[in-house]
């Protein structure tokens, strides 16, 4: 039990995502072991009884300085007001996505922000890459893959929970040890499933009984490999073995055109169907009716899928590729299929599934044996409060903001080397700055000025942004410029290092 | 607005006292830098709010900046922006013009009023003021003091009224004069010294407090992006732009047990029934009441105890841009009602 009410920032149902699904249960259970409020934009939203909704602009009502604030943060704009909190009143973080890129994107971070998070997943990368995304405008889908933009957010927390070994190791190799070790791993909740009705599966999606049910879940993306899940299935059902397949979730065909696909495997879309998007009721009556849950995923950044929790929740075989943070479940719990070679391998395996029963239930059974021990709702909201209780020292408020006056450099405007020596001066810096540019005279400066039209754009670190430009007296102790002139003016540039 | 019954709360004895004076001295301009607790909201006319937020946290300054007074017609300016306005239209007008101070912010307040070309006549302090904000404000000129104290039952409120230029006898005499017309009891008292220099005035329960309020659009301090329709007699106001809005009650509301919003339009039923009251950032499930196809009635409990000031969310799920408009208009209100 926490001393103090615990503050959860997390969009929740009845907002159409993983995460506030996750919030949610994860909110029923640790009501019974500590108060909690959840902090969201949306007051109409479901949560258990007595568990009050607030609105996260008067959070400052109810935050005193020692609240425990834990955030439920993933890759959509859903949880742009999550980022702003943690960056208002710091607290644990839950890292549902591996990846943020998107989430900064769409919250419309300031460029030195955006440059500072690509430079620390690579300082030499990162600034080449901040260099063609902001000076020449190109952008590839590999700044996506490179960049993770996690480092603020791991900045910022006083702790970070991810729901693998893998997503904390890949923090680790790619931030360090210290950054490594505020991070926990707290299995992705299991729900114990709900009565199994069938009518949705049998009556509404018309699936033949006594056929093997294979289903796989959530927005259609290319990571999840139906490209590799359709061509074993074809194989497959070329060979007479009989089969249903369900897509339990929602399309998104500007980025991933699934029933063009299945346009082209005849075979296959005879035996499946697409639902669209499902109630969460419906969507546990086809995981629970299931005889297979496929949960493919390459490339996969870490994270977790609560669909296979729930699968396996339900004591269901499921089927993962040996990568990532799907590579650390026990193999006796999942079939894992190898990221190589995956369509024969993909064969093999869903053919020995499908003629045996008593294999399926081998696997189910050890899932449901893990779902109901370290994953079970009740372990991991003990999970949760344990470490939140140890948060003793949450970093100070608006530390961000805070950071003020920490440092002030002076160049001579008509140096040379210029841009060198700003940059040597601020590559380590963060927080408030403020660069001098002395002149000899306002007319030098003007000369400067005019001399280099695009002066700040050339001298300036990418990561700078600046506040307030002005043209002040020099009131520093006399100072030999270049030319062996006295500075008399100063064009002075306050902003912030991100 | 009722003036009849219920236990007294001190902001409704602030709104009170500032009646009072209000009736003394006639065409009496109130600059409040008390907001965003601003205790005079339920007063019959209500004060000019500054904003002072030297003694606000960051964020509580950030949220509170988000309002517009006078039904969203006017900005809530910093006190030292907002007090030569206040002095020039007071001077032009002729008519006396009061600063209401905390004792917080009352010596933050005497540097801003130093800088000033001239000096309000009369600052009301509340609390009573400790020493320190009195000496400072004895410093710039206000030089005159006298208190008066509003009591009922167990409760009671006290201010200080300080002038640089009038005797405040005469003062608290009128005052006296002014609250003897609302039949209470009064008494002159000395408050640190031989000289009586306190106004007691005994409120007899049951008497010159509120049991219910109601706000007309114009009155209200909101965020909403739109100002009020209409006229004094009958005004009306779209909350436009996003789904949540904001009202702010002030302090008056503690002793209020129920908030009534009268929403003539909220574009459909299911709009109506969707509606949800945020008291204080909270969510509440309210009580619908559909009057008609669009219209009705939103209501809700308020808690027993109460943060001040009371901030009234409300909060539709479906906007609508009118044809020929820009702006997608969530719902329309052209009442709040308070009641005991």
């Amino acid at each position: 039990m926490l001393e103090r009410e615990l503050a959860i920032f997390s969009p929740i149902p009845p907002e159409q995502n993983g995460i506030a699904d996750y919030t949610y249960h994860l909110v029923s259970a640790l009501r019974h072991e500590t108060r909690c409020a959840v902090y969201t934009n949306q007051p109409d939203g479901i949560l258990p009884e007595g568990v009050p909704i607030r609105e996260p602009l008067q959070a400052f009502r109810y935050l005193p300085q020692d609240q425990p604030i834990l955030h439920q943060i993933g890759n959509n704009p859903g949880h742009i007001f999550v980022l702003q909190a943690l960056r208002q009143w710091g607290g644990v973080t839950t890292l549902h996505d591996q990846n943020l890129h998107y989430l900064y994107e769409v919250s419309g971070a300031t460029q030195p922000m955006m440059v500072r998070n690509l430079r620390a997943t690579s300082e030499k990368m990162g600034e080449v890459f901040a260099r063609h995304w902001f000076e020449e405008q190109i952008k590839t889908a590999a700044n996506y893959a490179l960049f993770d933009m996690l480092d603020e957010v791991l900045t910022l927390s006083s702790a970070v929970v991810v729901h693998s070994r893998f997503a904390r190791n890949r923090i680790r190799l790619l931030y360090g040890e210290d950054a490594a070790a505020r991070v926990h791993v707290i299995p992705h909740l299991a729900l114990p499933p709900d009565e199994r009705s069938e009518d949705y599966v049998h009556g509404t999606l018309d699936v033949p009984q006594g056929v093997p049910l294979i289903v796989t879940s959530g927005f259609a993306t290319f990571a999840k490999r139906f490209d590799w899940l359709v061509a074993a299935l074809d194989r497959i059902a070329a060979m007479g073995i009989d089969f249903f397949w369900v897509h339990a979730g929602k399309e998104r065909p500007e980025e991933y055109d699934l029933s063009g696909l299945l346009n082209q495997h005849p075979n296959v879309k005879a035996r499946s169907r697409i639902t669209g998007y499902l109630t969460e009721a419906e969507l546990n009556e086809c995981i629970a009716s299931c005889d297979i849950l496929v949960n493919l995923r390459f490339p996969s950044v870490g994270e977790s899928s609560g669909t296979l929790a729930r699968a396996m929740a339900a004591g269901r075989c499921c089927v993962v590729n040996a990568t990532a943070a799907y590579a650390d479940l026990p193999t006796d719990a999942v079939m894992h299929i190898p990221v190589n070679d995956t369509i024969p391998a993909l064969v093999d395996g869903l053919l020995a599934l499908l003629g045996d029963p008593q294999l399926r239930a081998s696997f189910g059974n050890q899932a449901l044996s893990l779902a109901r021990g370290e994953w079970a709702p009740e372990a991991v909201a003990r999970a949760y409060v344990d470490l939140i209780s140890t948060q003793t020292s949450h970093p100070p408020r608006n530390q961000p903001r805070r950071r003020i006056g920490s440092h002030r450099f002076s160049f001579p405007i008509n140096s040379y080397s210029l841009r060198e020596d700003i940059k040597a001066c601020t590559s380590h810096c963060q927080g408030q700055v403020e660069i001098q540019l002395l002149a000899s005279s306002s007319e030098q400066l003007a000369q400067a000025s005019l001399q280099r039209p695009l002066l700040f754009q050339e001298i300036l670190p990418n990561n700078m942004e600046v506040r307030t430009v002005n043209v002040e007296q020099d009131r520093s102790q006399p100072r030999r410029l270049e030319d062996d002139r006295y500075a008399g003016v100063a064009l002075v540039l306050k902003g912030e290092l991100a | 607005m009722s003036t009849s019954s219920a236990t007294a709360s001190p902001p409704r004895f602030a709104a009170l006292a500032l009646n009072m004076m209000r009736a003394v001295l006639p065409g009496l301009q109130v600059l409040d830098t008390l907001f965003p607790t601003a205790p005079f909201l339920l007063a019959d006319t209500p004060a000019e709010l500054t904003f002072f937020a030297s003694n606000m946290p960051d964020e509580a300054a950030e949220f509170y900046a988000r309002f517009r007074q006078s039904g969203g017609t006017q900005p809530i300016l910093p006190f030292a922006a907002a007090l030569p306005g206040a002095l020039e239209a007071a001077t032009a007008a002729d008519q006396p013009l009061l600063v209401a101070l905390h004792t917080t912010n009352a010596v933050d307040a005497a540097a801003s009023l130093r800088q000033a070309e001239s000096l309000p006549p009369l600052l009301l302090l509340a609390p009573e003021g400790d020493n320190e904000a009195l000496q400072a404000l004895r410093d710039i000129g206000y030089t005159g003091r006298c208190f008066f104290r509003l009591i009922q039952d167990e409760t009671d409120e006290g201010f200080c009224l300080l002038s640089a230029e009038t005797e405040t006898a005469v003062l608290l005499r009128s005052l006296e004069t002014a609250g003897k017309t609302a039949a209470v009891d009064m008494r002159f008292a000395s408050h640190d010294g031989d000289e009586p220099d306190t106004l007691m005035v005994f409120l007899p329960p049951g008497c010159q407090t509120w049991t219910q309020a109601s706000l007309n659009p114009f009155s209200l301090v909101h965020d909403g992006t739109k100002t009020p329709e209409g006229d004094r007699q009958y005004a009306w106001l779209w909350f436009s732009g996003e789904p949540h809005a904001r009202i702010l009650l002030g302090p008056t509301a503690q002793r209020f047990r129920r908030v009534r919003v009268i929403v003539p339009n909220a574009l459909t039923t299911q709009n109506l029934r969707a509606m949800r009251l945020l008291i204080n950032g909270t969510a509440v499930q309210p009580h619908v009441e559909v009057w008609s196809e669009r219209s009705g009635c939103v209501s809700a409990e308020l808690p027993d105890t109460l943060e001040a000031p009371l901030v009234l969310g409300l909060w539709v799920p479906e906007g609508h841009v009118p044809e020929g408009g820009n702006a997608k208009l969530f719902v329309c209100i052209d009442r709040i009602e308070l009641s005991s």
